[in-house]
């Protein structure tokens, strides 16, 4: 992978190729065709939306950036606002709109905004192989005609038109369209762009393009407008206003039906699509998922694959594979002899291979423990993910979500969040609407376990009995829907219903599970092995200056009176805020002291109780301080209280 | 796109419309927030439109061209449109 970290020299000469689209068009796939490069995710500038940037093979002095796919312009989502930074920052030679061959219609409604921006332009039709089986043709020449830009059909998954598309870019080209608003609209535009020259504002995008884009109320046009106009903002909007007083209906709508009606004019002109055309087999089968009655049974095979997968593979045969053969048998008997041979002291020889050891603790987690759960979620997640089923669970459970507020798009975070809370924390940007994100943190925060510390707790409940395991699924999901029914009804907002595209199913590429499962375990070990060894070495000092025991002895009260379990399960609470699977594994150290109702209760107690460090940062980074602050309030009483109450409902049971 | 002009029957919320069949998208009512029409125009759910029906359970399904849309009823219901008794092409 070449990567290209932007330098500023180039960009000021306008070497950047920016590919643009809708979501699920094959943009990724281009970008690799386009850099050789597979993952090189850069947080974009005051954002952590994923947008990737590496080195073009066709010209050696040129990058390509691949942005987030956007539904439409003006920015509504996360993804769209760094679609737009990227578009208003760059300094772009080319943009490529890659869209989607069997749906022109729809990306033309796209093209009809980028044409407005005044950048040179070539529009792609990528996934023609699909339209062709779908009998959708489209006359190439007439579209480049109609357009002014070169247009190329291409499948970029089997490479098919990528050479002519690279030899072409050098053609890309201003559009010349005309493309008429309302005349309330050209008159609010004609006002605008006399507001920008009076104020001095220049910008890489034409000021018409700006224009429509601010009349959209695009959140990133306007704060740029506000920065950069200063005084002469007040007049930007005025003259919007003005615009918006000559409809009933909001000015966006008014606009995005002149653009829709203009890229539908263009399509039956350009495009003919012989009778319906849908593989019969990818609609059946998606539609099944869908089933009322079939979707239940198909859901419970795919939990039940994961489970094999993840839970018994990957938690049990690779953990005990790596863990116990490759580290406990090889690598830390290794490091061990080394550190102690060569230590210059004894607390040397603690820190890095005692009881807290950075490396016998640490590393020795991350790497021999984690790793190997969190690989096998993320290639599942992966597959689910490429095959079209994701979109498909979140209609069957729908339902079940509507009772807590929330819509069945929150199915995806909740089940990355099996994966890791932290990343699932960052995910929740898919969802509509800040209510929505923040009942969404909040219940991962406080029930959804990570797949380290699921492991953990499938191991040890497992070990007891399958009546504690369902016990202690009782126990969570109750929680999670008693606490997801009071936020949703403590929470101020309506619930946003769902409206979501169902993609085409189709049988997963590897190359892209692939892709996907590395981006997210580099991601993964970069946030987690500093944070196990940060913890590790609180947990080596903790216990070095005494504080530990102190610790102990506070918590007593509440961990021994209250859950009624052993006093050292105090250190695994405090390991548990370090990491939820430190926690676990801390009461899982303590094993043959503890009861069958005691391992239920501390289980219990330590999936509700705090999620780790890292995703308490996140929590912090997406939601504030404030909010954050306020779950933690919440989280930890609840964590004791449910706690508690099961040791009571336990011994009353037996 | 070759379309035949719809053919007009009646107006009916969306949620009405039987799958298998196609209809003409005529109005947005007032239950869905402005956000969430610009959301249903990014998909090329706009007035005038002509969408196949694919199922109403669990939630409505609808085709768009070659895009599969999953609705809510809430967000379904407030969609009025015409049956199209034309030969449809979705």
């Amino acid at each position: 992978m070449s990567a290209i970290p932007s330098p500023a020299a180039e960009i000021a000469k306008g070497l950047t190729v920016a590919l643009v689209g809708h979501p699920n068009v094959g943009k990724s796939v281009l970008f690799h065709r386009l850099t050789g490069s597979y993952v090189n995710v850069s947080n974009y500038p005051g954002t952590t939306v994923e947008v990737s940037r590496a080195g073009a093979r066709f010209d050696r002095t040129a990058e390509v950036l691949d942005t987030p796919g956007v539904l439409a312009l003006p920015a509504r989502t996360d993804d769209e606002r760094a679609a737009t930074r990227a578009l208003l920052d760059e300094n772009l030679r080319s943009v490529v709109q890659v869209g989607d061959a069997k749906n022109l219609r729809r990306t033309l409604s796209l093209t009809a905004m980028l044409v407005e921006i005044g950048v040179p332009m070539v529009l792609v039709l990528n996934m023609s192989d699909e339209a062709r089986s779908r009998n959708v043709h489209v006359d190439v020449a007439r579209l480049e005609r109609a357009l002014g830009i070169p247009v190329f059909a291409t499948v970029a998954t089997g490479g098919e038109g990528v050479a002519e598309l690279t030899a072409g870019l050098a053609r890309s080209a201003v559009p010349r369209i005309p493309i008429a608003y309302p005349p309330a609209v050209e008159q609010g535009i004609e006002a605008l762009r006399a507001v920008f020259q009076r104020h001095g504002f220049a910008s890489a995008l034409a000021p018409r393009g700006l224009a429509l884009l601010f009349l959209a109320e695009d959140p990133e046009v306007e704060a740029r407008l506000r920065e950069r106009l200063q005084d002469g903002f007040t007049a930007a909007l005025e003259a919007r206003d003005q615009v918006r007083a000559a409809f009933a209906e909001p000015l966006p709508q008014i606009l995005s039906r002149v653009r829709h009606h203009w890229a539908e004019s263009v399509a039956e002109t350009c495009a003919r699509s012989e009778r319906a055309g849908t593989p019969q087999t990818a609609l059946r089968a998606g539609q099944l998922a869908i089933d009322p009655v079939w979707g239940w049974p198909i859901l419970l095979a795919v939990l039940y694959a994961m489970y094999e997968f993840v839970g018994v593979f990957g938690a049990g045969t690779l953990v005990e594979l790596v863990e116990e053969h490759l580290f406990g048998g090889v690598i830390n008997p290794a490091v061990s002899g080394f550190v102690e041979r060569w230590s210059p002291a004894s607390w040397v020889t603690d820190l890095i291979v005692g009881d807290y050891g950075l490396w016998t603790m640490g590393m020795t987690y991350a790497l021999a423990l984690i790793l190997p759960i969190v690989t096998t979620f993320f290639l599942a997640f992966g597959v689910l993910e490429d095959s079209g089923y994701f979109s498909r669970l979140s209609v069957i459970t729908n339902r079940l979500f509507s009772l807590i507020g929330l819509n069945g798009r929150a199915v995806l975070p909740m089940v990355l969040g099996l994966g890791c809370v932290t990343m699932a924390t960052l995910t929740t940007r898919i969802l509509h609407g800040q209510r929505d994100r923040l009942i969404a943190t909040f219940l991962m925060a406080l029930a959804i376990p990570c797949s380290a510390q699921l492991g953990v707790v499938l191991g040890m409940l497992g070990a007891v009995s399958f009546e504690a395991l369902v016990a202690w699924t009782l126990c969570v999901v109750g929680v999670l829907l008693a606490a997801g029914w009071l936020a949703a009804r403590l929470i101020p907002g309506r619930r946003i219903p769902l409206v979501t595209e169902l993609p085409p199913m189709r049988v997963p590429v590897a190359g892209n599970v692939l892709k996907k499962t590395a981006g997210r375990l580099k991601w993964y070990l970069v946030e987690v092995i500093p944070l196990f060894l940060i913890g590790t070495f609180a947990m080596f000092v903790l216990d070095r200056v005494g504080i530990l025991p102190r610790i102990i002895e506070a918590g007593e009260p509440l961990v021994t009176g209250w859950l009624g379990l052993p006093r050292e399960a105090s250190a695994a609470f405090v390991m548990g805020f370090l990491r939820r699977d430190f926690g676990a594994t801390g009461l899982f150290a303590m094993g043959a002291a503890l009861t069958p109702l005691q391992t239920l209760v501390g289980m219990v107690t330590i999936t509700l109780f705090v999620p780790c460090i890292a995703s308490v940062l996140m929590i912090v980074k997406e939601q504030g301080m404030r909010i954050a602050a306020a779950m933690l309030a919440l989280i930890m009483p609840t964590a004791f209280l449910v706690g508690g109450v099961v040791r009571w409902i336990g011994q009353l049971l037996t | 796109m070759d379309r035949p002009a719809p053919d007009v029957i009646g107006d009916l919320p969306l949620t009405a419309a039987e799958p298998g069949t196609a209809v003409v998208v005529t109005r947005f009512g007032s239950g869905i927030q402005p956000s969430q029409i610009e959301q249903l125009f990014s998909y090329g759910l706009v007035e005038g439109r002509v969408i196949g029906v694919l199922r109403q359970r669990p939630v409505t399904v609808v085709l768009i061209d070659h895009t599969e849309l999953a609705l809510e009823p809430a967000i379904a219901a407030a969609i009025g449109v015409q049956p199209q008794t034309a030969s449809t092409r979705c």
